[in-house]
């Protein structure tokens, strides 16, 4: 049981973030935040027609020709997908890490971009909306997010998921709250 | 393009839609289309293009318009009056809801019937897609 | 003693599994409809926004300034801008 349970300061006496349940809250909100950003992203680029999404993919030379019309077909999919699972809290820990795993292709794209000069007006991030960012703006905005993405990969929760649901309260260890819940994963 | 129109004149039809994406292209826009008044569209077209680096960064854009559609021959004050009305406004206008209707974002984009082609691409492409389409017109049974 | 509390220990693992049998199929029954939602909402903005762009198409040629043959098989509108 040593090393079971860890942060257990007072409440009252503790910092915010040391209090029982803190992470968990934390962990919501990253999951509805960086979920609902993919989705959207995802949903604004499936609205676009696919020429439209290939040619804004294009811009960014340093990826391979033949390569656009494959990612123009599967990226905005794995996006909504990915959101959506974080989003509603379903197969959270395999959603969290694909959604990671974009979020540093984004950023080491956009880094490419930024070194080499290469002239981006509008991102493409968010197709149909036209929201115009620069390749700095998402890197940064990326980097946010990446972040918000190390409590939910590595301390799973299923406050407010999917994955939690159906669970009694006798299956789940005394002081679930702030340990690694990884093993209540099915 | 000019190309594929040449080999292509007698099953192509090239229809041309402006579609002015900032202010500065609105005034071209509407250059081009009084320039038609005066039967010198098509000059004045490939004068915006040809000149483009130097009248898209001019202070005056409307002034720079003018003076190159002078050297084509064209009545300048009568380009500049009809520029001044604002009589082209409507049609530009138009064009831009109708891009807009299509989920047209960037320029150039080609229709070639049904099929989009976005973005700057080889004259190989473009022939390619033409000679497809008209595969499928003569394969498919014409009404009447 | 050992081999006592081996058998508490895998009664408690069986007490866990069963509780978490049925909350198992619903969490794969929920999570599986959310997805679904979804992917019907992202097939429907997909093919709903686009289906009419076809119809639109046609037409729409008046008081435009063309070259190439009229009544041709085929008919490029071309969107370009000049900055």
């Amino acid at each position: 049981m040593c090393g079971a349970h860890h942060n257990r300061a007072e409440p009252g006496r503790s910092p915010w973030w040391q209090r029982p349940g803190a992470m968990s809250w934390l962990v919501v909100v990253a999951r509805l935040l960086v979920g609902g950003v993919f989705v959207f992203a995802g949903m604004s680029k499936l609205a676009l027609p696919h020429a439209e999404v290939v040619a804004q993919i294009e811009q960014y030379t340093v990826i391979p020709r033949l390569l656009t019309p494959l990612l123009a077909t599967v990226l905005p999919w794995v996006e909504v997908l990915s959101g959506a699972a974080l989003l509603i809290g379903f197969l959270t820990t395999p959603a969290a890490w694909l959604v990671a795993a974009q979020l540093a292709s984004f950023c080491l794209l956009m880094l490419v971009v930024l070194v080499s000069g290469i002239e981006i007006d509008d991102c493409g991030c968010f197709g149909e909306l036209g929201w115009k960012e620069t390749p700095l703006q998402v890197l940064l905005r990326d980097l946010v997010m990446l972040g918000l993405m190390w409590p939910v990969v590595t301390r799973h929760r299923e406050m407010w998921a999917v994955d939690g649901w159906g669970q009694s309260p006798e299956a789940l260890p005394k002081g679930h709250e702030d340990t690694d819940v990884e093993d209540l994963d099915a | 393009m000019e190309r594929a129109l040449k080999r292509y004149e007698k099953d192509v039809q090239l229809v041309l839609y402006p579609f002015a994406l900032n202010h500065r292209s609105e005034i071209a826009v509407q250059v081009a289309l009084c320039a038609g008044e005066q039967g010198k569209f098509w000059d004045v077209h490939q004068m915006l293009y040809k000149q483009q680096a130097r009248w898209s960064k001019a202070s005056k854009t409307l002034d720079s318009l003018l003076q190159y559609s002078g050297e084509l021959g064209l009545d300048r004050e009568a380009l500049a009056a009809c520029v001044d009305s604002g009589k082209m406004k409507p049609l530009v206008k138009a064009d831009q809801d109708y891009a807009r209707s299509l989920q047209v974002r960037s320029t150039p984009t080609l229709f070639v019937n049904n099929q989009r082609i976005v973005g700057a691409q080889p004259e190989a492409e473009i022939v390619r897609t033409i000679r497809q389409e008209l595969a499928r017109v003569r394969r498919t049974p014409q009404p009447g | 003693m050992a081999k006592k509390s081996k058998r508490q220990g895998n009664t408690g693992k069986r007490r866990k599994q069963t509780s978490r049998g049925g909350g198992l199929s619903q969490r794969w029954l929920w999570g599986g409809l959310g997805l679904l939602l979804v992917i019907g909402v992202a097939v429907g903005l997909r093919f709903g926004l686009q289906r009419d762009i076809p119809l639109r198409l046609q037409g729409a040629i008046d008081q435009h300034y063309t070259r190439g043959a009229d009544r041709a098989a085929v008919v490029i509108k071309e969107f370009s801008d000049y900055t």
